[in-house]
């Protein structure tokens, strides 16, 4: 049942680092650091390095199934859970994918409409960003695979950006380490979950990487960016904010940006929001793609017809979703999925794969 | 025929982002930009908004224009300065909020509130209070800049060399959230024809409560953050001074006797250059004299500031937050009700680095 | 290629020799007589705006008068030629005949004839080149015969494995087109990409390369060149060691390269005749030179549409100010401006070169200074405008300053709807655009994406010669060395 995937459309184990870390890296870094401060205070970035090694746990569960496998989520699925549940498991994660894919997307216009233009439609807007993604998913995943490492080469320039607002901190704001339970560490791992999430698509290109089994490690580099990301970034906002003033900041990342005084330019969150657009793009773009191939999978419809329905029902349901509470009611609940099931469900479905495979084996 | 439908739909999707995408334009000369704001105390409801903007003219000199407008909301206010105006305004370059002292007294939080609330509004923003009306410091023309852009330029500088300790929007904001420290503002006054800092506003919560001694104002800032580039005046007796420049300082926190009732060591690292001296010459034994003088000066200033400080239950040096990231468990309250009572020791010590060109 | 292209010209009805020459003597230049008075008598016939009549009168006539010929093959013997074509296939006359040879026959009914290559030669001197003008290096350029051409390349590349093939392409044209390769290096598929477009090219005429290079690429649509015309012979020989193809055709005096890179359209050929360093400077200079040129205008428009907290309070009383009196929003003065700048420049392209110089600086100095004087533009903007209209022109293919200076109007559109988040909304299209674009099937923004790190030894910078040991990745050369690696790069102890 499987067709090989010709070679033109392969792309070179390294760069699933910046898959990984692309797909990681995206609306959750503006506003990450509340939703873990909340729990554990001034030990929030800790508990960023515990989720990131949590996360190479998981990647290596994916590969470990997937280096089994040769192939993708859908054949695991299958051959764990037979055709017809293994189908309807594959179906609700790419309901999953949409919803991410919408939470990405309405956040994005959502920070823009609060920090750039209080009175600009969504309809109008989303219509445009989802042209873009119409654009990059039917070039095929080399084009999604470029836009995704252009989108981590290009903003990258703003990792310095996050040296700035050291001049305004006061590192002492970290001490003393470890001050929390584990219990509330646990409980911010909840928050950290959405940011961190983006991995998982992993499961869908794994048939396109060249030697795929060789790109385990460079998976894990992809990862191991984004923790020292975050981390960078955490520890600078707990240095820059007092703890009590962080709870009820809503874009700690942005209000930093906010300080940064250049020669030729100020008030450099604008930049930073623009940018972002670049920075959130192929995350949009390789959910879509991933979806729209799942479907084409399940359902052996065309992906183009795919991607143009699964666009329009991302476009419908983001235009629905008008007021800052609705979006972070949806946001909450999709940070709540998320989380469910990537330390969860992937855990279960790795258990699960190995006894039938086990099984399996000894029939 | 797929390819004239795909066409068409770009078409229309672009036609739709030019139709209803647009956005309201705020083009450069058509908008009148506020470059400094005065808050002044009507009654116990109203508040009375004072604008300043720059008028730019086309051979570029800078005028400048007052509005001045009374509501309970702050934001009204500007609503109703923008009646007045002949351009829209807008508020994302404001660069100094100015609150007098009667309203500062009566609290400023809710006003401060607008200002971290737009995102339009600049995290370096310059807070101060004046001894005077708003409204009366803000309606003059100082300098050759429009008065929000020359306010905002003597706070920078007096934060870069002078006696003010660097402290922007951001800063206050962090100060008014914690619990465990407490906010200050400079102190604004009007002196014959110009203005000048005249000292330090300490708050408590978002009150005035009292401003700082003239003569604490250098250990003050010496305490808070890294004195760069700060002067001082050394008294020896009656009418002989010293003035000891380029000086930059150091300040180290103890924290002894953590879990029970914290005592606080404060070793606080002088250098510094003399300048000029009344009637005293500088050789190797008066240096001396000179380093142990100004040593016992700074401890008592620093005690004395500091005592007050617990008397006013106010921390605006954050000895709060010093002890909080030296004790595990830390809570808050027990902290706050041992403030007034716990010691603090300043320990001073001063290097004479240079003393000039002649001995 | 195109559907309507396809028709051919339409049939002639004629059987033997002389029914096409009674069709050729319509036309005023063909010549066709007899001459009885020599030894043999002879009929000959040729065109005489295609022949050059000094063969025609000292190497062919005295021969042919001076002997007796017995058949039509004895032409072969008396006439100082080498390849004297004895031939009755009708479509070989046809062809030569139009292409310059004299067509000899000894009675005129007969069916074989001799056919003697006497074409005019005129073709311009090897000159300077013009467009890409370069200050040290050889200083020859192409012209418009392809046999100099190909020559100019030879006497660069001596060796045997420098493979041509020729084509004729064109209905009506008859274009003579050469593929050129270095065997062993060159990449089979490339080649044969190559060919295969030139085989299925159908077309009516072909007067330049830029036909072939519009007819060929890959996307046809797109403002990017996917092929680099270069009159350079150094540059051809160049890339041709590299692992290139090229193409080059007659009547032309530009080459096509291909597959390219998008970062070749920043390499001027003078880059490799000076210092490492110094090429490395200029490259990073035309790169950034074409991004100001193409986004400062829409961020001026974008900055001064709707982000004015972006501007420093000491650079706002030069902006406004400069802008107070300006009835006109950002956006239309920067298109008049754009457009005003295009428009010196379209005059100064269609007109004499002395004459288009003085339009330019009419246009710069009186326009500019006139428009400012009268209010009707900000001088802030005149400055980005000629900053960016000067900045367009440090490409060194052509082709490519014209595609910055049509790039900018979709830029300048979205800033106006929606700023800079509009910029970075182009900008998105761009990249995704540059990301489908392929050259001959090879990826257009080859060593940025996919990246490959050994390709950036000679894009965005050169490296010196002795680091470039490997041939650039993108071309998927057959032999991927260069040279080897010697004792050279060993690293010596001090005074040792």
């Amino acid at each position: 049942m499987k067709t090989e995937i010709k070679p033109e459309f392969l792309v070179s184990p390294f760069l699933v680092s910046f898959l990984v870390h692309g797909t990681q890296y995206g609306v959750g870094v503006l506003s990450f650091q509340r939703e873990l401060a909340e729990f554990v205070g001034h030990d929030a970035w800790i508990s960023i390095i515990i989720t990131g090694f949590i996360i190479h746990i998981l990647i290596w569960m994916i590969y470990t199934m997937l280096n089994n496998d040769k192939g993708d989520l859908f054949t695991i699925h299958q051959r764990t859970f037979g055709k017809w549940i293994g189908n309807l498991f594959s179906l609700l994660f790419i309901l999953y994918v949409l919803t991410m894919a919408i939470t990405v997307l309405r956040s994005y216009i959502e920070i823009v409409q609060v920090w750039m233009f209080p009175l600009l439609k969504t309809w109008p807007f989303a219509l445009v960003l989802l042209l873009i993604v119409y654009y990059v998913v039917t070039s095929g995943f080399r084009a999604v695979t470029g836009i995704c490492f252009l989108a981590v080469v290009f903003p990258a320039y703003l990792i310095l950006t996050f040296f700035v607002p050291i001049e305004f901190s006061n590192f002492r704001n970290l001490l003393p380490i470890f001050d929390h339970s584990i219990y509330d560490m646990v409980k911010s791992i909840k928050g950290a979950s959405l940011s961190f999430s983006g991995f998982e698509y992993l499961l869908f290109y794994y048939p396109f990487i060249k030697n795929p089994a060789s790109s385990q490690k460079y998976a894990h580099y992809g990862n191991l960016f984004t923790t020292l990301l975050y981390l960078l970034i955490m520890i600078v906002t707990l240095a820059f904010f007092d703890q009590e003033y962080l709870k009820i900041v809503i874009w700690p990342t942005l209000m930093m940006w906010k300080i940064i005084k250049l020669p030729f330019v100020e008030r450099f969150e604008i930049i930073g929001v623009t940018t972002w657009a670049v920075v959130m793009m192929p995350i949009i773009c390789l959910m879509f793609w991933s979806a729209s191939r799942g479907i084409k999978k399940l359902f052996k419809v065309k992906q183009k017809k795919a991607l143009v329905v699964l666009l329009f029902i991302c476009f419908t349901i983001s235009c629905f979703l008008t007021e800052r509470e609705t979006i972070q009611q949806y946001n909450q609940w999709t940070s709540e999925i998320g989380f469910y099931i990537l330390f969860c469900y992937l855990p279960v479905l790795f258990v699960c794969y190995h006894i039938r495979f086990k099984m399996g084996k000894k029939i | 025929m797929m390819k004239k439908a795909k066409a068409a739909a770009v078409i229309l999707i672009l036609f739709c982002a030019f139709g209803f995408g647009r956005v309201p334009k705020l083009i450069l000369d058509d908008i009148n930009m506020e470059s400094a704001v005065g808050y002044d105390y009507v009654n116990k409801y109203i508040i009375k908004a004072t604008s300043v903007l720059p008028i730019y003219k086309p051979d570029k000199s800078v005028g400048n224009e007052t509005f001045t407008a009374s509501d309970e909301l702050s934001k009204e206010t500007l609503k109703k300065i923008n009646m007045a105006s002949s351009r829209q305004m807008v508020n994302g370059k404001l660069e100094v909020a100015l609150y007098s002292k009667e309203l500062a007294k009566q609290g400023i939080g809710d006003l401060i509130d607008t200002l971290q609330r737009d995102p339009s509004i600049s995290e370096r923003l310059f807070l101060a209070v004046t001894d005077e009306e708003a409204e009366r410091i803000l309606s003059k023309r100082y300098g050759d800049r429009d008065t929000g852009i020359y306010l905002s330029m003597l706070i920078e500088q007096n934060m870069d060399v002078g006696l003010v300790p660097t402290y922007n929007l951001h800063q206050f904001l962090n100060t008014y959230y914690s619990k465990l420290s407490d906010p200050f503002l400079p102190l604004i006054g009007q002196k014959g024809k110009d203005i000048h800092i005249k000292g330090i506003a300490l708050f408590k919560g978002d009150r005035y409560v009292k401003s700082l001694r003239q003569d604490h104002q250098f250990i003050f800032k010496a305490l808070l953050q890294k004195v760069k580039q700060g002067t001082y005046k050394l008294r020896l007796r009656k009418h002989h001074f010293i003035a000891i420049e380029n000086i930059h300082t150091k300040h180290n926190f103890h924290v002894e006797n953590k879990k029970n009732k914290p005592e606080i060591t404060i070793q606080l690292k002088v250098n510094g250059i003399i300048r000029e001296t009344r009637g005293k010459k500088t050789n190797k034994k008066a240096v001396e004299h000179i380093k142990k003088l100004m040593e016992k000066q700074l401890e008592t200033q620093g005690t004395e500031m500091i005592r007050s400080f617990q008397k006013l239950h106010i921390d605006p040096l954050g000895l709060g937050t010093q002890v909080r990231s030296r004790v595990r468990n830390f809570q808050d309250q027990k902290w706050l009700n041992q403030y007034p009572h716990i010691k603090v020791n300043l320990k001073a010590h001063v290097d004479i680095l240079e003393k000039g060109v002649v001995d | 290629m195109k559907m309507w292209f396809r028709k051919n010209p339409p049939k002639r009805e004629e059987h033997t020799l002389f029914d096409l020459i009674l069709q050729y003597k319509k036309s005023g230049d063909f010549v066709h007589f007899h001459n009885p008075q020599t030894p043999q008598p002879y009929w000959i016939s040729y065109f005489g705006s295609l022949i050059d009549v000094e063969i025609l009168h000292r190497d062919i006539l005295p021969y042919l008068n001076r002997t007796a010929l017995t058949s039509i093959k004895d032409v072969k013997k008396i006439l100082p030629f080498e390849d004297v074509l004895i031939t009755s296939e009708r479509q070989i006359i046809e062809d030569a005949l139009l292409r310059g040879s004299v067509l000899i026959q000894l009675h005129e009914k007969d069916a074989a004839c001799a056919l003697v290559r006497a074409e005019m030669k005129k073709s311009r001197e090897v000159t300077i080149p013009e467009e890409e003008y370069s200050v040290v290096g050889p200083k020859e350029a192409f012209v418009e015969s392809i046999t100099t051409n190909l020559n100019l390349v030879r006497t660069r590349l001596p060796i045997s494995e420098l493979q041509i093939r020729e084509y004729t392409i064109g209905s009506l044209s008859k274009t003579k087109v050469a593929v050129l390769y270095i065997e062993g290096i060159a990449n089979e598929e490339n080649i044969n990409t190559v060919c295969q477009r030139l085989e299925n090219l159908e077309f009516y005429q072909i007067l330049d390369s830029s036909f072939i290079s519009q007819l060929i690429e890959d996307n046809g649509n797109s403002l990017f060149p996917q092929l680099i015309d270069t009159e350079r012979p150094d540059r051809v020989a160049g890339v041709l060691a590299e692992g290139s193809v090229v193409i080059i055709v007659d009547g032309s005096s530009h080459a096509l390269i291909g597959p390219i890179s998008i970062m070749e359209l920043f390499n001027a050929f003078e880059d490799y005749y000076i210092n490492w360093q110094m090429a490395s400077a200029f490259r990073l200079i035309r790169v950034l030179a074409v991004s100001f040129s193409i986004l400062v205008t829409p961020i001026y428009v974008a900055v001064l549409t709707y982000h004015y907290q972006l501007i420093p309070k000491d650079l706002m009383v030069t902006l406004v100010s400069s802008r107070r009196t300006i009835p006109l929003p950002p956006f239309l003065e920067a298109v008049i401006l754009e457009l005003t700048i295009e428009l010196l420049r379209e005059a100064g392209a269609r007109l004499p070169t002395k004459v288009g110089q003085t339009i330019g600086i009419v246009g710069g100095i009186v326009i500019g200074t006139a428009a400012v004087d009268a209010g009707l533009t900000s001088n802030v903007l005149l400055i980005i405008v000629a900053l960016a209209a000067l900045a367009s022109f440090t490409t060194p293919v052509y082709r490519m300053g014209n595609t910055i200076r049509l790039l900018r109007f979709p830029f300048l559109l979205m800033a106006e709807l929606w700023g800079l988040l509009g910029i970075a909304i182009a900008f998105l299209f761009l990249m995704n655009h540059l990301l489908r674009l392929t050259s001959l099937g090879r990826p257009y923004l080859e060593p940025i994406y996919p990246p490959r790190m050994k390709d950036l030894k000679d894009a965005i910078i050169r490296l010196p010669f002795s680091l470039q040991s490997n041939r650039p990745h993108f071309l998927q050369p057959q032999d991927q060395k260069r040279f080897l690696k010697n004792k050279a790069s060993e690293v010596k102890d001090i005074d040792e």
